[in-house]
């Protein structure tokens, strides 16, 4: 997580004066109307960022609606990776007239208060909803709304799930159990519900998470259950990980929680991890880039993920995707076109997704995601 | 029940892993066929490599598709607009 403190984050007046020049020139290049760069909607005086982590270089931020894998784009639509002498980063912030709308709004945007002033306000002539839709509150909440722990930014809810019921098997014969299930959870990652280990049991998950103006008491839809602990370098050196899952789930009440996926729809079973193949569609519902497809390019996967604050765990048997993600889509349920779940979205790169086996997930958590094994 | 290149990925899995600018290893397909994908940052041209830096071509009779993979970080807002 970055930290709002943090002195690499913040440029300083000498270096903003440094690079003064060659931001005026990523203006001009950048934003020329009549040779427009595909989603380039400005450009800023920033600091380079690498591994998610700011480096303190000075550099030109590119402002863009949206990152498009380098293959996609044409050649002059291409961010030169310097401006003169001076480093250029890429700074996805999406629409900025709809986001800034959002972030003028108050956090209880359910309140009579908005109401009133909403009924002075003139029609508007498109939708105010769109990058970010999924970042408002919802009762009951689905898969794909935004959700956190109180102290994050905020994430993805995947689904909601119950815990295995008599008769339920894990390992290597799988099968549902039937039952009364006693409780009903959220579905996410560790790190969206539980703070990457840093949360305490009992401790409060807000819809939507605080990032999207979620507060406490008002917006409390679970309180963490259980996790599974993360192992990061440091203090552990990576050789010595082995995590399958960045997982968690929080007890919410059951009117309150929805496992319909928006968009994506109901659930219809989960598939064995010897069954996910390379090279198949997959789709998934998320806060930040809504509903996206991808296909699977690897299996049996070993990946480094950069935690924040140097922090590196490494995950094995991940399934890596082509980029289907962003910030702010962690948590998401990874499923087939027909809605078979295969994997927990919890980590990308500009040109790839991430995400955890859902067997992984299933037996670790110990609960049920769908009463099918398809 | 894991096919070969399953346990030729688990030999080499650790090894591939410490080589420079790699962040991934799986199993993957390149021209139709099963093969280890080898996810890195940013790709180096070999002649810029010390021997022991570079990835091989094959592995046990498997081919080995180097993919630029940038650097993978958890979805969270301020991570992955940066990232």
């Amino acid at each position: 997580m970055a930290d709002a403190a943090h002195p690499k984050m913040e440029l300083t007046a000498a270096d903003a004066a440094a690079i003064e020049d060659a931001r005026a020139n990523a203006v001009e290049e950048l934003l020329a109307p009549e040779a427009p760069h595909s989603n380039v909607v400005g450009v800023a005086a920033g600091v380079k960022w690498r591994n998610g982590e700011p480096t303190g270089d000075p550099a030109v931020i590119a402002l863009v609606t949206h990152k498009v894998d380098k293959s996609e784009l044409a050649e002059g639509d291409l961010i030169p990776t310097k401006i003169g002498t001076t480093r250029t980063d890429v700074l996805e912030i999406g629409f900025p007239m709809i986001e800034r709308q959002q972030v003028q709004l108050p956090a209880a945007v359910n309140g009579a208060a908005v109401r009133e002033e909403e009924q002075q306000m003139p029609a508007p002539q498109v939708p105010l909803f769109g990058a970010e839709a999924l970042a408002r509150r919802a009762r009951p909440a689905e898969g794909g709304y935004s959700v956190g722990h109180f102290k994050i930014t905020a994430g993805t809810i995947a689904t909601c799930v119950y815990d295995l019921l008599a008769g339920a098997a894990t390992g290597s014969q799988p099968k549902p159990g039937v039952g009364m299930p006693q409780r009903f959870y959220v579905l996410s990652n560790n790190h969206v519900l539980a703070n990457v280990n840093a949360a305490m049991v009992g401790d409060p998950i807000l819809q939507p998470g605080p990032f999207d103006g979620g507060t406490f008491p008002a917006d409390l839809i679970a309180r963490l259950s259980r996790f599974i602990p993360i192992t990061l370098e440091p203090p552990t050196p990576r050789i010595l990980h082995r995590n399958l899952v960045d997982a968690a789930v929080a007890e919410g009440q059951f009117h309150d929680l929805d496992r319909e996926i928006y968009w994506g729809g109901y659930v219809r079973g989960w598939r064995r991890r010897a069954n996910v193949a390379v090279g198949s569609i997959v789709q998934k519902t998320g806060r930040t880039t809504n509903f996206t497809t991808g296909r699977i390019t690897a299996i049996n996967a070993t990946v480094d993920v950069g935690f924040g604050g140097g922090r590196i765990g490494r995950f094995q048997d991940q399934i890596i995707t082509t980029n289907m993600s962003a910030g702010g889509d962690s948590g998401s349920l990874i499923t087939t076109p027909d809605e078979v779940a295969v994997g927990l979205l919890f980590a990308g790169s500009s040109v790839a997704t991430i995400a955890n086996q859902i067997e992984n997930v299933r037996s670790l958590l110990r609960v049920e995601v769908a009463e099918q094994i398809l | 029940m894991p096919s070969e290149i399953d346990d030729v990925l688990q030999r080499h899995a650790a090894s591939l892993m410490a080589l420079p600018n790699v962040v991934s290893v799986g199993v993957g397909e390149l021209d139709g066929r099963p093969a280890i994908v080898v996810g890195v940052t940013e790709k180096v041209p070999s002649e810029e490599l010390a021997p022991g830096e570079r990835i091989p071509d094959e592995l046990e009779g498997h081919e080995v598709d180097v993919q630029e993979l940038g650097a993978p970080v958890i979805e969270l807002p301020e991570e992955g607009l940066h990232g």
